[in-house]
């Protein structure tokens, strides 16, 4: 007989989860990391959405998350309300190279706000960290508040050459404070490296309300969450940049 | 070959345009080597035949044309395998006012072409994909299309098919005509995310078909002749209409596999070859028209010849309730005022027999209670395939018993399958005299009774469908004691 949906030792759920952002943040480098702890130069563009699915164990429970990782291309938008619609998550991806990469990410929460299920979990994550330079980032934005990205000359991206120029675009301060403006998780990371894949996975999963949680589709639900479970939530602040897949089962 | 192609061929794109009739707009994947005859084939079966200019929601309906295309590569390694011969189409219609166009319609399908009969999901699939946006959206081709080149192969079995933002799950069974398909069983689905599909399940419903019917009773004659695989027309007046109703009829009598031609949508431009008119070799048949003219055509073509005269089944919208018999003196039914039973201009009505057959009273009352019941609701379909099936099963348990008795214990096939020895109607009704059986048949006394049950069989073991029957019964077996050997091989050899 052909399977029929192995039953998980921990209380398990599936999230649906789905990537959006301006083409060639490396939204499908995140995901490719984060599933299969790979990493690969000049990825495809994707067509329509690819979908995947990991598992992420916490301490009490299991999340399996559907993963939607839709293509960033314009003539695919108007196919984004399929892909959110029901979404538990959301991680709207920006480019750090790339300041018009931020808008367009802004646009995306705030179409999310708007249209997507009334309780989504958003993060709102700035990728390819790699090509910063580590000293700048502290100096850059301090003067600045926030929406400085207009104007800013945009395209250049990727051409910085690692560790000694930065082509840093978008301050971390900047995304930091409209992300907490907008009640979002934040993260930057670098699907290259690595670095804070798993945990923007993790945080989400931790952030997952467990009330909108469901038993896995099919099971006859009998692994149903049990009540009372006060050490659900790891401590965030735990989740540092110490590569990827830590807390995650791969 | 990609796994695309192991579920369908492609997305077809049709347009009507006024000057020259249905055109091809869009085939997606763009390389699929169509014939032109088939491509043609398509157009024309995508489109309703009547104008309606009140046709304002979708319709949603499917077809089957001859594959006539040798250049597409048709291969499926493992079950389910589609159709060598045949193409299935399921298509999605959309009438837009436009009043820039010359007939101030935008008329517009979106198809599907694929090997394999899953209208169900290929229905929920189109209307998925044409629920938000325009009908012909190439991004929406582009994307369904690399989606489902990351689908697994279809396979026997339960599959988790990602598709535009949500999961179906789909069922395909191992055979066809397995019987309800998509009924929701004892346990209740536990699906809040996910549509579940199953592969063989109607497009239809009974709960949409019925309240066209001419009567309830009329059930029992179509059932008799799916069973005894007869051919029945059904006009309607919309192409959706037709083939829900070709397909929850179809679903009647399964388990058994109706062994004539089954054509949900049928038109003027058809190749009726396939059915045995203009030139083909005569097949009982099971098919769809909206064309009264199309039923003229096929009637005169099977006047004349050995072939009995199809049975038409004629679904209209009727004002009153669907009564329970027909009224023979009474060609309206009452309450009508349009005419309700009238066949087509120039058509002979004729009130259909019902031989063998006897009619379950209990059951045509629950169904007539539910049709007079105000809100539309989804009792009716469970109700008719449920009693339906169980009818079949009756039917079939004293051939099941008979062959199970008739096995040759000394005989064995290499494959360890066990062998029947060979039927014998004579044979198999003495057994069933002896035996009993629970299907009732119509008579009034036992001996009557007794004379309808035996020449019932007779004729049923006479017809096509005893043998595609009994064709998919001893493969299930096979398989089913392949799958055993394999299970039990580490011990047995040496």
């Amino acid at each position: 007989m052909a399977d029929s949906g192995a039953t998980q030792p921990k209380p398990s759920s599936s999230v649906k989860l789905v990537l959006l952002g301006e083409a060639a943040v490396g939204k499908s480098s995140l995901v490719m990391r984060f599933v299969n702890n790979d990493f690969q130069e000049n990825k495809e563009p994707t067509i329509g959405a690819a979908f995947l699915t990991q598992k992420c164990t916490l301490p009490s429970r299991t999340i399996k998350f559907e993963i939607w990782d839709t293509a960033g291309q314009e003539r695919f938008a108007s196919l984004a309300p399929m892909y959110y619609r029901n979404a538990q998550a959301a991680l709207v991806v920006y480019d750090i190279t790339k300041s018009s990469s931020l808008t367009k990410a802004q646009h995306w929460v705030a179409e999310l706000q708007r249209q997507a299920s009334p309780g989504i979990v958003i993060a709102l994550v700035g990728n390819k960290a790699d090509l910063a330079n580590p000293e700048g980032e502290s100096g850059e934005g301090g003067g600045e508040v926030e929406e400085d990205v207009d104007g800013v000359v945009a395209g250049n991206e990727e051409e910085g050459e690692e560790g000694s120029g930065d082509a840093r675009k978008v301050p971390t301060k900047t995304a930091k404070a409209y992300a907490d403006e907008e009640g979002l998780l934040f993260f930057e990371t670098s699907a290259k490296t690595g670095m804070n894949v798993a945990d923007v996975f993790t945080a989400i999963a931790n952030a997952i309300p467990e009330t909108s949680l469901k038993g896995p589709r099919g099971v006859g639900g009998q692994s149903s969450l049990r009540e009372g479970q006060g050490d659900a939530r790891v401590n965030l602040g735990r989740a540092t940049a110490e590569g990827p897949k830590e807390g995650c089962a791969c | 070959m990609n796994n695309f192609q192991q579920w369908a061929v492609a997305f077809v794109v049709c347009n009507f345009n006024v000057d020259i009739g249905p055109e091809i707009e869009i085939v997606y994947p763009p390389n699929v080597p169509f014939s032109t005859s088939d491509l043609s084939a398509i157009c024309f079966n995508s489109f309703p035949e009547r104008q309606d200019s009140e046709t304002a929601e979708d319709l949603v309906f499917n077809f089957t044309i001859a594959n006539n295309s040798p250049d597409v590569s048709l291969e499926s390694p493992c079950a389910p395998h589609g159709s060598p011969t045949n193409f299935h189409g399921c298509c999605v219609f959309r009438q837009e006012l436009d009043h820039s166009m010359k007939r101030s319609f935008n008329q517009r399908s979106l198809v599907l072409i694929s090997t394999h009969e899953f209208p169900s999901l290929f229905a929920h699939m189109l209307k998925q994909m044409t629920v938000t946006g325009v009908i012909s959206d190439p991004a929406v081709l582009e994307a369904v299309y690399s989606q489902m080149v990351a689908w697994p192969t279809p396979s026997l079995g339960k599959h988790e098919l990602p598709f535009l933002g949500s999961m179906i799950t789909l069922e395909i069974a191992p055979h066809q005509s397995f019987p309800l398909q998509g009924l929701p069983g004892s346990i209740p689905f536990i699906s809040d995310k996910s549509t579940s599909i199953f592969a063989y399940q109607p497009l239809g419903s009974w709960n949409n078909v019925m309240s066209h019917m001419p009567c309830i009773s009329d059930l029992y004659i179509l059932y008799e002749k799916l069973l005894l695989c007869e051919s029945i027309i059904v006009l309607a007046k919309s192409p959706q209409l037709c083939s829900e109703a070709v397909s929850v009829l179809i679903d009647l009598v399964r388990p058994i596999p109706y062994a004539g031609e089954i054509k949900p949508y049928m038109t003027m431009q058809s190749d009726f070859r396939s059915i045995g008119i203009d030139g083909g070799t005569p097949h009982p048949f099971v098919i769809g028209i909206t064309n009264p003219f199309l039923l003229k055509r096929v009637l005169s073509a099977t006047e004349g010849t050995e072939r009995s005269r199809p049975h038409i089944l004629y679904l209209q919208d009727f004002d009153g309730a669907v009564p329970v018999k027909r009224h023979h003196s009474l060609h309206h039914r009452s309450g009508s005022g349009r005419g309700a039973l009238d066949m087509p201009a120039g058509i002979e009505s004729r009130s259909p027999s019902k031989r063998f057959v006897k009619s379950d009273h209990t059951i045509i009352r629950q169904i007539e209670t539910i049709l007079k019941e105000d809100s539309p609701n989804d009792q009716l379909g469970p109700l008719i395939r449920r009693h339906f099936a169980e009818l079949t099963a009756q039917f079939l348990a004293p051939i099941n018993r008979y062959l199970a008795t008739s096995i040759n214990p000394s005989v064995t096939t290499p494959g360890g399958n066990y062998r029947y020895a060979s039927f014998s109607i004579a044979d198999f009704l003495h057994n069933v005299a002896k035996h009993g059986s629970s299907f009732k048949c119509r008579g009034q006394g036992p001996i009557q009774r007794h004379r309808a049950r035996d020449a019932l069989y007779e004729v049923f073991c006479h017809s096509p469908n005893f043998y595609s029957w009994l064709d998919m019964k001893l493969g299930l077996e096979k398989e089913a004691s392949a799958g055993l050997l394999g299970a039990t091989s580490s011990l047995t050899t040496k």
